[in-house]
């Protein structure tokens, strides 16, 4: 083989093998679902939130006044921003404020293979998923066509909603053939959901996500691929949303957030408030499991370092 | 933003893309041997935004552009405005790894970049932390989608039960194998099965395809081991689907051109049972505009092709859109081109135009609908499984089995000897040298077994003929030295007898045909015929070379030089359903020429 064509194969080859995830490429965190630079501009400072928080803090900004961007964990967002994010993502610095919003650890599912996972199991919870880990849809009572069993997850050590999803499903010990069903891999829930969506199930028949993250996207997958339905692990993780900013007119926005007006806005895009239940829930949403205990530092350092071990 | 684009890319940008040519050897659209560009126009006072994209989504952005920098846009009251290139990915990947030129050989050093697959921005990372440098391609967006399947004339298709039946790789590999070929099903006028593939070291569709091929000898969806690859059964498999190729060659345009031709002339079941192509392909075919370069008025094929998505599975082109962090990306270029990325990406009636143009929209808040659909012969509900790319080590022996498994070839190398190749060809050798060493070097692209033969003509080499037989088609692995010490000693003189000599080399491998390789006549001449008449009748050579639909003999012309007849030789090509290829700069002749060897 020629030097010319030895590169080339050796180009090729290293795309694939990157493309399977060997080196993962990092996907934007911005949802593509409407222009994320800007919604609505107005006299509030802007709203910066988590990856997979966009499209909801998208509704609540016009009542807001505030447009709306996406906070990159750990960055520094600058003077007058309101970064809505949980308190782990936050930068040194930035004092976190009270939290604002929260959202459970759920699990959505292509319709077609959750009926047939509910069809061995009763329930789609991670036992179930566990259950499946390793095996053919063939095996499972499924179409041969549909391949292997394949989960999808957000990256545990990037978001502190990643680590969530991946302590519920982790909960219990790694069982040794998840490595073998974990398919997809994102960046953050919201780059999950988008990845969820373009590939259908053909990537992932079932991921481990925030709600609100999975919320976002309900109402497009008729038109991706089938319809998501959504389950609750129980007990499982929840992920609290802290408003923070240092500046001019952060403070006001902050107190606006927690404003009973604004959160009447937050049922409907799939966000629960930080106590109590939610108004108006989403469709397709339900009932989550019951809340796990605080991770501890030593908890979290064991969940980063399975993470990094598969 | 408030201006969308619609489906039809102007006039102007369709003459310039229609001119446009190959630099690269990744996914390839069209074959030469030049670097076009499009022609892009940014007012006065404004900053260039330009952007690298990979060939089959040229037309798509350079409309998408053409809108953009309609809607006047600013970064900071600076106006900016967005350009199109095309570069395929591989070759981009390796001009940004190892530094863009600064002559502007290659167009602008883009600020944003749209390979086919977000693999190539993974890999460009790769390679420039190997290099000890930044990674410049990072957050991403995917403009659009297309999975890999098997194209196939709707007969045929439905004759295997499609849409309702699952169909995949181990029906193919029953296909080929089957003496009957197509009488098995019925249909004995449809002959044996005939694949289309396209070479793995030259097309991500071929390398994609071929993935699929070992996956389904094995019945795995992921996790394919060097044992796996190193099996007899996988051997076996792999051996019997390869064993259908009608040619390989380094894109799926070859395939599709050479579909449509064959359709419109009235032959359409019997050039290619299937071809592995992009989803997307199937629908610029059924337009009549393979090529996808916005024909006015093309005529679609009598038969339509389907997709069948193979049921153990396939791989997705993704298109992402990178803001390279490079050196040259100022804050208003990067501001520019994220204007644009969202433009392209978040605005549904540009993402109802990337469906429009048969991409699955890269926004999941956009539907897949027309033209992805089942009244197109496709399915968007599929495919049902991704396949896992395999692991490094083994995806390497992957493809090195391939080269082992692949279809052998049997090939006459003819090579124009006439007087004109011993002008000047470029960095003060002669055309003659320059071409010797192109087929020195190709010999490398050959396997042991391919029987290789070596002829060479000018005028009245043999008595009257035209052509002298040098080394007759024998085992490469027998015959390499003398082919290289023949070559070595060839000097240039005479005319061009180009007909005589191709009819003789036609015969010549059809008096020796053998079903179980592909049989080619590799054709290399800078001029166009001056033999004596009637020696340079086209007519009666093309009728001649496509007097056979059965057991046809690919003639793979490689124009050469700029004094080349490729209106000639792309006829000739045409009637044997192959591929011209062009060199028109002598000096590139050696990359053209591994394009060719390709094929086998």
């Amino acid at each position: 083989m020629s030097g010319w064509r030895a590169a080339l194969v050796a180009a090729v080859v290293g795309g694939l093998i990157l493309a399977a995830g060997y080196l993962i490429p990092r996907i934007s965190d911005r949802s593509p679902t409407a222009p994320s630079t800007t919604v609505t501009a107005g006299e509030a400072p802007p709203l910066a939130c988590s990856p997979g928080l966009e499209a909801a803090c998208r509704a609540l900004a016009p009542s807001l006044g505030s447009e709306v961007r996406t906070f990159r964990p750990g960055s520094d967002p600058g003077e007058g921003v309101v970064v809505v994010a949980p308190a782990a993502d936050l930068p040194a610095g930035l004092e976190p404020g009270p939290v604002v919003a929260r959202s459970p650890v759920a699990i959505a599912a292509w319709l077609e293979r959750a009926d047939i996972l509910r069809a061995r199991c009763g329930v789609v919870d991670l036992a179930c998923l566990a259950g499946a880990y390793g095996r053919s849809w063939e095996e499972l009572g499924g179409l041969d066509s549909w391949g292997d069993f394949k989960i999808g997850l957000a990256d545990a050590t990037a978001t502190e909603s990643g680590l969530q999803a991946w302590r519920v499903v982790a909960e219990d010990g790694v069982p040794a053939a998840l490595a073998a069903s974990l398919r997809l891999r994102s960046a953050d829930p919201g780059s999950l959901m988008t990845d969820l969506l373009l590939f259908g199930a053909s990537r992932a028949d079932a991921v481990v996500t925030t709600e609100v993250a999975i919320a976002a996207q309900l109402p497009n997958a008729p038109g991706r691929g089938g319809v998501l339905v959504v389950s609750y692990p129980d007990p499982t993780a929840w992920v609290e949303y802290v408003a923070a900013g240092r500046g001019r007119g952060t403070e006001d926005l902050i107190a606006r957030l927690a404003e009973p007006e604004i959160r009447a806005l937050m049922g409907p895009v799939g966000l629960r408030p930080p106590a109590g239940d939610p108004i108006g829930l989403a469709d397709g949403l339900g009932t989550p499991g019951q809340p796990l205990p605080p991770a501890d530092d030593s908890t979290r350092a064991t969940l980063v370092g399975a993470w990094n071990d598969l | 933003m408030e201006r969308s684009v619609r489906r039809k890319p102007a006039a102007g940008v369709i003459t310039a893309l229609t001119a446009l040519t190959l630099t690269a050897c990744i996914q390839p659209e069209l074959v030469d041997d030049g670097s076009g560009l499009p022609d892009a126009t940014v007012p006065a006072g404004c900053v260039e935004i330009p952007a690298a994209v990979s060939s089959e989504k040229v037309t798509l952005l350079t409309s998408l552009a053409e809108a953009f920098n309609a809607t006047d846009p600013t970064v900071d009251g600076q106006c900016v405005a967005v350009t199109i290139q095309r570069q395929a990915s591989g070759k981009a990947t390796s001009l940004l790894a190892e530094g863009w030129p600064e002559d502007g050989s290659e167009g602008p050093a883009p600020v944003l970049w749209s390979p086919a697959s977000s693999a190539w921005g993974a890999v460009l990372n790769h390679r420039l932390e190997q290099q000890g440098q930044a990674p410049m391609a990072g957050e991403f967006e995917r403009i659009m989608l297309t999975p890999l399947v098997l194209a196939m004339p709707r007969p045929l298709a439905e004759a295997l039960g499609w849409p309702e039946a699952d169909i995949g790789w181990s029906d193919i590999l029953q296909l080929a194998q089957n003496e009957e070929g197509w009488g098995a099903f019925g249909h004995p006028e449809w002959g044996p099965f005939r694949l289309g593939k396209t070479n793995p070291n030259f097309s991500t569709s071929g390398l994609s395809a071929t993935i699929a091929i070992y996956y389904a000898a094995t019945g795995k969806t992921s996790g394919l081991t060097l044992d796996d690859v190193g099996s007899s059964s996988a051997a076996d498999f792999v051996r019997g689907v390869e064993s259908a190729a009608v040619h390989y060659g380094d894109t799926t345009l070859t395939f599709l051109e050479n579909m449509l031709r064959e359709d419109l002339a009235g032959r359409p079941l019997t050039y290619a049972s299937a071809v592995a192509v992009e989803e997307v392909s199937i629908i610029a075919y059924n337009r009549g505009d393979p090529a996808d370069q916005g024909l006015e008025n093309p005529t679609p094929p009598n038969v339509p092709l389907v997709a069948v998505y193979p049921k153990e599975g396939t791989l997705f082109s993704d298109n992402p859109a990178y803001v390279l962090d490079a050196p040259w990306v100022d804050g208003v270029s990067r501001q520019g081109a994220e204007q644009f990325r969202d433009f392209v990406v978040d605005d549904p009636d540009n993402q109802a135009a990337v469906l429009e143009f048969g991409f699955r929209p890269g926004n999941p808040a956009v539907a897949v609908g027309e033209p992805i659909s089942v009244a197109n012969g496709l399915n968007p509900s599929q495919p049902d499984t991704e396949l896992q790319v395999p692991a490094p080590a083994v995806l390497a022996a992957l493809v090195d089995s391939w080269e082992t498994y692949r279809k052998t070839a049997r090939v006459i190398m003819v090579f124009d000897v006439s007087g004109s190749m011993g002008d000047l060809g470029g960095g003060g050798l002669s055309k003659l040298a320059l071409a010797k060493q192109a087929v020195l070097a190709s010999l490398d692209e050959f396997k042991p077994d391919d029987e290789v033969g070596l002829w060479i003509f000018s005028t009245e080499l043999n008595g009257n003929l035209d052509y002298l037989e040098l080394v007759p088609p024998s085992p490469l692995s027998q015959v390499r030295g003398q082919i290289e010490q023949t070559v070595a000693g060839l000097v240039a003189d005479g005319g061009t007898g180009l007909y005589d000599t191709t009819r003789a080399a036609v015969q010549a491998v059809r008096d020796g045909f053998d079903p179980t390789k592909i049989n080619a006549v590799l054709l290399l001449t800078d001029g166009m015929c001056d033999d004596n008449p009637p020696g340079c009748d086209l007519d009666a050579l093309l009728r001649f070379l496509s007097s056979t639909e059965r057991d046809v003999v690919r003639v793979f012309p490689v124009a050469y030089g700029a004094d080349a007849s490729v209106t000639e030789l792309g006829a000739i090509a045409d009637a044997t359903s192959a591929r011209l290829y062009t060199a028109s700069d002598p000096l590139t002749i050696e990359r053209v020429f591994e394009q060719v060897v390709s094929n086998f």
